[in-house]
């Protein structure tokens, strides 16, 4: 303490403290997760054709039970960014539809049919463009 | 989020934009109808890929709840939903082993 004290009124640096290795794997590892979901979203983005312009979109697979898409774009009535996210979640009893936290019920009909080919589409090309994959793994 | 902000995205043209269905719709209105947007991949027989629909769904199943745990509150209509879950995870855990084993391997080089 009053080492420290010294050091602040003499203003000499405190020696850092050292990071924990598994600290550092850790936060690497994060980091690279966190690229690898933003390279897949890019590919997840382009799945449902052009984006309308000012949009932002994305679609992930977020962990083996949820799908994401986030959309964003810019209100000019309101004049105010817009957020849409929906997030698909895999369970035994369906896929259950969440839209910017409200919980809307399970998929069902023409929009579970379309979401089941998107995560098909999206795994077979993420493989290949991603991961490196030949076509034939997906 | 009001109705008028959830069917803004994804829309590719006036027809599909739904304004006058959701122009003419009062308050009262507002909270029976539901507007569902849904995300369509691209493929031969939809070269546009993402549109917007609008469907009036039963007032049950527009009820939020507020956590995961809840769930069990709505009904499970048909086996569908069921069966996409089940065909589509595997889809999903095998993306999520690609991603993993490659971050691994950064965790193992740090």
């Amino acid at each position: 303490m009053f080492k420290k004290f010294v050091s602040f009124i003499l203003g000499t640096p405190q020696p850092q403290k050292q990071v924990p290795a598994h600290h550092v794997s850790a936060y690497k590892r994060a980091i690279k997760e966190r690229e690898l979901i933003k390279k897949e979203s890019r590919i997840g983005g382009t799945l449902f054709g052009a984006v309308p312009a000012g949009h932002t979109r994305e679609f992930f697979v977020l962990d083996e039970y949820v799908c994401i898409w986030d959309e964003q774009w810019f209100d000019e009535k309101a004049g105010m960014m817009r957020q849409m996210h929906v997030r698909y979640e895999f369970q035994p009893r369906g896929v259950l539809k969440i839209v910017n936290g409200i919980a809307k019920g399970f998929v069902e009909g023409p929009e579970l049919k379309n979401l089941m080919r998107a995560v098909a589409m999206y795994h077979d090309r993420v493989a290949v463009e991603v991961y490196g994959y030949a076509p034939a793994y997906s | 989020m009001s109705l008028l902000d959830s069917v803004q995205p994804n829309v590719n043209t006036p027809e599909e934009a739904i304004g006058g269905f959701i122009a003419s719709i009062n308050h009262e209105d507002q909270q029976m109808r539901e507007t569902q947007n849904e995300l369509i991949p691209i493929t031969s027989d939809n070269p546009r890929g993402s549109k917007e629909i609008s469907r009036v769904l039963p007032k049950s199943t527009i009820q939020p709840v507020e956590t995961h745990a809840q769930v069990i509150e709505f009904p499970t209509r048909d086996e569908t939903t069921q069966e996409g879950s089940a065909k589509t995870q595997p889809m999903m855990a095998m993306v999520l082993r690609m991603r993993t084993e490659v971050v691994d391997n950064v965790g193992r080089a740090a």
